[in-house]
């Protein structure tokens, strides 16, 4: 059963009146080609300022049922986990309340659950309806034909075709990119909302067919030629792309971040009830080129312009391919895709949250900055360095919780995110001295004690046996060993 | 940016055509050249997990791409229409089900945070 367009502006509205300390409804700029307002929801809970922001977007794809009803249903599941201080379960996959704790103090979760609320009302709609309708409502002048493509109308690499990619009004991939970027207001609120927010972490859920997709779409992914950059390439041409066989550059360090995330994401779906969801770049999905989407253009903001964040952009594609197409899209019975969806969109949001930043920035506003540049520029850039980024990243949700319960840990973790800060600024002639040495490990023995998990303590010992080493040496000479040793456990 | 320029087009709006569409595959024969081909079929393609080339075809896709030197296989027809109604949750029970999931919860005081911000 698929809820309407007013029913889940209803679910908006209504936790926004019932908890407007943890929900806010925002009518965004553009109202649909139709005239309808288009909503989006923020969710936080807790104090501190600025944050790390979220974004969930469904329902581009007007046929696609599945994903704005799950959404909203995350979000009231979310709600109620928090104000109940309950943990969340979808199927075998399951979050603590501490989890959801954490999620909702740390993140500005936005969700945008119904992007095209014109086609679906068109799908749903008994007289004239079509459930098979893919774009909005656009009535494209000079034709007999409606519609754009909202995933195809984004300004990245727009204006170049492909197998489901097109400038014709009328063509029979109902994928037509429209006649500009960002013509349509449904897309443009997209933009609207990556330009207004500090959103790090942007999830497109269409369906079908069980993957979780990552840039690029316009060209294969590679990790090796930095000079093949989208910003060179020819657009607006309505032809394929140029020069044949070209692949675009990504840094090891986000193909990296991509594929971990999207690995645990897949991991978190599979403990649901089994299902595997596969791991692809955007392109991979037709074998061939894509331009326009969503979840490109966010990724590619930063490197258009220098001055923007980076955002991960993600795609979700939801639900079996069943080999019925109408069943695929819209099954009879949506609720264990729709399980899937939400446990693969909290392990996202999970994956979302730096413990750095929120410890360092919103409760203490401390600029993590220097540290943000030696991850980027110094350890990013080798396999070595990666690893303890990874390392970092799998440990931190899990003993997030402990220091955050503890005002004494969350000060103490404040004060050497303070302590590494001053190292990494006068990262030449500083010294990583025994006194700081003997107080990060105390830090991590304090964690290793409180942890149940295994792995997690495995992790902390490599660290605690790295710092040992560290005492007396200059914080150049320790980010270089990092950046050159792989992390590798005791084997004992 | 530029705009593009409009692609020539022979067909009918799609869903215009008979009520009816076809979920199918579309095959190279020996008359089609080239590797690319499938990059500029027109069609409204759909993921398949096999690598083939599957699509939602009207009867205009079918006529044209058999006309083009295509063979088709087709595996299904689709009446063109709306969604089924029961498939549509009714006001009524959207009510049920939110007053359900809310019952009690109106008021519910926040929970402690875990820090208040920068003062702790």
């Amino acid at each position: 059963m698929y809820r309407t367009v007013s029913q889940l502006d209803s679910v908006m509205g209504i936790l926004a009146a019932f908890f407007p300390d943890l929900c806010s409804r925002v009518e965004l700029p553009n109202r649909s080609i139709q005239g309808r307002p288009i909503y989006a929801l923020r969710m936080r809970a807790g104090g501190g300022g600025a944050r790390r922001g979220v974004l969930l977007v469904g329902g581009m794809h007007a046929r696609e049922l599945m994903n704005p009803d799950a959404i909203v249903e995350l979000m009231l599941d979310l709600a109620l986990s928090y104000l109940n201080e309950t943990g969340r379960s979808y199927g075998g996959a399951s979050w603590s309340a501490l989890d959801v704790k954490i999620m909702l103090e740390t993140l500005d979760i936005w969700i945008l659950p119904c992007a095209n609320p014109d086609g679906r009302e068109f799908v749903m709609q008994q007289v004239g309806g079509d459930r098979m309708w893919r774009q909005n409502r656009r009535d494209n002048p000079g034709t007999p034909c409606d519609g754009v493509d909202l995933n195809r109308n984004s300004d990245f690499v727009w204006g170049v075709t492909g197998p489901a990619t097109s400038c014709n009004p009328c063509s029979s991939t109902r994928s037509y990119l429209g006649p500009t970027p960002f013509s349509e207001p449904e897309s443009k609120n997209i933009e609207y909302l990556c330009d207004t927010h500090n959103i790090k972490v942007f999830a497109d859920v269409h369906s079908f067919s069980e993957f979780v997709l990552y840039p690029w779409g316009h060209a294969p992914t590679q990790t090796t030629d930095s000079t093949k950059v989208f910003t060179g390439l020819a657009t607006g041409t309505c032809a394929p792309l140029t020069p044949a066989g070209y692949k675009e550059y990504m840094t090891p360090r986000d193909f990296s971040r991509y594929r971990t995330v999207s690995q645990r994401v897949a991991d978190r779906i599979r403990q649901v009830r089994g299902r595997n969801y596969v791991l692809k770049s955007v392109f991979e999905v037709y074998n061939g080129t894509t331009t326009g989407s969503c979840s490109d253009y966010v990724y590619s903001r930063h490197i258009a312009n220098a001055s923007r964040n980076k955002t991960y952009g993600f795609a979700f594609e939801t639900g079996p391919n069943t080999g019925n197409d109408v069943l695929s899209f819209q099954p009879t019975d949506p609720e264990p895709i729709k399980r899937d969806a939400k446990a693969g969109l909290l392990a996202l949001i999970q994956q979302s949250i730096c413990a750095i930043d929120f410890i360092g920035t919103s409760l203490f506003g401390l600029s993590v900055e220097s540290i943000r540049t030696i991850r980027d520029r110094m350890l990013a850039n080798t396999e070595a360095g990666r690893g303890w980024i990874n390392l970092f990243e799998r440990v931190q949700f899990p003993l997030l919780g402990i220091v955050l319960s503890d005002r004494t840990l969350t000060k103490e973790a404040a004060t050497l995110v303070r302590r590494v800060k001053t190292l990494t600024t006068q990262h030449k002639k500083a010294i990583v001295s025994k006194e700081d040495v003997d107080r990060g490990i105390a830090f991590l023995d304090e964690l290793a004690k409180r942890t149940t998990d295994k792995k997690v303590k495995i992790d902390l010992s490599t660290v605690r046996r790295f710092l040992k080493g560290a005492g007396g040496q200059d914080v150049e000479k320790v980010i270089a060993k990092l950046g050159k040793s792989k992390p590798a456990p005791n084997k004992k | 940016m530029k705009r593009p320029k409009m692609a020539k087009s022979h067909k009918r709006e799609p869903g215009s055509s008979p009520n009816v569409r076809f979920e199918g595959t579309v095959h190279a024969t020996r008359s089609i050249k080239g590797k690319d081909w499938a990059n500029s079929l027109d069609v409204d393609r759909v993921p398949d997990s096999k690598g083939r080339i599957k699509a939602i075809l009207s009867i205009d896709d079918c006529v044209r791409l058999l006309e083009e030197g295509f063979e088709l296989r087709l595996h299904r027809a689709q009446k063109i229409g709306p969604l089924d109604r029961s498939l549509i949750v009714t006001d009524k029970a959207f009510k049920k089900w939110i007053d359900g999931q809310l019952s009690g919860m109106k008021d519910k005081p926040m929970p402690e945070p875990f820090a208040e911000t920068r003062d702790t």
